[in-house]
């Protein structure tokens, strides 16, 4: 048959190497989302499912769980044009409030931070790992000031949600802006990031002061004007914690 | 088809009782471009014609061809047709005449990607081929002939502090956030 000539052996299979899996016992579930690792057309990814929850008002959930996803997004779009490493997003299910994308190869912050501090455990190593932890800080203040710069504030900063990149520290990826907030960015808000980041590592990481100083020290490398203005509100916050008086 | 290569998607990722396929076909050195054009605004092609300078690789093809099927699977098309709706989906824009101007052929265009769906035999690439007077390459050719500062210009990606390999994943980005930013 003439038309049999003309076929290419392999050209009608199905194409290799894009394929869609689901690894189903990865499963992580959060108060907020289901994250299960995948693969999504050959790419390593991660599913991110806000689900419902069944002890909030039915309206209420669908609004949060909608408003939350959407949130997420522009604050990953943002983060990208202002040069700050998010991961790329592949899919995205608006029904569902699902979102597939990149699987970042690298320990979280906090990860990362444990196995310096066990790394140069010994007593002599101490010195050391303070000025690793420092550094680190520093590395993390300029993104966060670059974040800040650009109007975007994360809401949610924790050595969790901060991911390095083949365990890089200069190649910081930061995930899930679910809370974050842009356009008009206030330096109470600003200042509420850092206080939360402050608290955050303070209750996630012992003898860690160090963090913190280079944070502000690298935050301040992004802009002098906004580490001043921000650094006069989180001092008010610092005393008072992060939600506003509501006296008179 | 010799040379067009076939691709599985799932509508609903990981949704495995769904699939639908897509097959896809290079074409370069083009010589009717403007025929191909007139029998596109008759309908009498059932096919998506990309213009093929503005795909950087498969994987954003696919990813927008996943888009295209997953709206299409939940009836929330923006196009009438699938083949401009994966058309429309390569767009970073919401305006559908600017995406399908920007994406699609053009009357001077020399390269293009065809793209058929629920064609897993082949036949309607088959049948498409004979109106192409051009000559189709291996799909691995893909990429070749793009024009990265034109993909750059046209997905507004001017930020200098990112690697360039990351340049699809932000294209990409692009495309399945554009309904949900803005």
């Amino acid at each position: 048959m003439s038309s049999d000539e003309e076929m290419d052996e392999g050209a009608d299979c199905i194409a290799s190497g894009f394929a869609n899996s689901i690894d189903l016992a990865s499963l992580k579930q959060g108060a907020e989302a289901k994250l299960t690792e995948c693969v999504y057309l050959g790419r390593n990814a991660i599913v991110k499912e806000r689900f419902q929850k069944s002890y909030r008002h039915p309206i209420l959930d669908s609004r949060l769980n909608k408003a939350r996803t959407k949130a997420e997004l522009r604050g990953i779009m943002k983060a990208k044009d202002l040069g700050i490493q998010t991961p790329a997003i592949f899919f995205i299910d608006g029904e569902k409030n699902s979102i597939i994308m990149e699987r970042i190869d690298g320990p979280t912050a906090k990860l990362w931070i444990e196995t310096k501090r066990s790394e140069f455990s010994a007593e002599a190593d101490n010195n050391r790992f303070q000025e690793i932890i420092r550094g680190f800080g520093v590395l993390l203040g300029e993104q966060i000031g670059k974040l800040h710069l650009g109007g975007l504030v994360h809401g949610d900063l924790t050595t969790s949600n901060i991911l390095l990149r083949n365990s890089d520290e200069n190649l910081l990826v930061f995930i899930d802006f679910g809370l974050s907030g842009q356009g008009k960015v206030t330096p109470e808000e600003k200042g509420v990031d850092l206080y939360v980041l402050e608290r955050a590592i303070a209750s996630t990481h012992i003898n860690s002061e160090q963090i913190m100083i280079g944070v502000l020290e690298g935050y301040s490398k992004a802009s002098q004007k906004q580490s001043l203005a921000v650094g006069k509100k989180l001092d008010e916050i610092r005393l008072r914690g992060r939600k506003r008086d509501m006296i008179g | 088809m010799k040379n067009s290569q076939l691709y599985e998607l799932q509508p609903d990722p990981y949704d495995v009782t769904q699939r639908k396929f897509v097959r896809f076909c290079l074409f370069n050195d083009v010589k009717n471009a403007a025929e191909l054009c007139q029998l596109l605004r008759e309908q009498k092609i059932d096919a998506a014609l990309i213009r093929s300078e503005l795909v950087l690789e498969p994987f954003v093809l696919l990813a927008a061809a996943n888009r295209a099927v997953h709206q299409s699977a939940h009836n929330r098309m923006s196009c009438r047709s699938l083949s401009a709706e994966l058309i429309y989906s390569l767009s970073p824009s919401r305006n559908i005449s600017d995406s399908l101007v920007t994406f699609g052929i053009s009357e001077n265009s020399t390269s293009i990607i065809a793209a058929t769906f629920d064609d897993k035999s082949g036949s309607l690439m088959k049948k498409l081929a004979k109106k192409i007077k051009a000559k189709s390459v291996p799909f691995e050719n893909l990429g070749k002939s793009s024009n990265v500062s034109l993909i750059k210009k046209v997905y507004q990606v001017g930020n200098p502090s990112f690697a360039p390999e990351s340049l699809p994943d932000h294209i990409i980005s692009r495309i399945v956030s554009k309904d949900f930013v803005s």
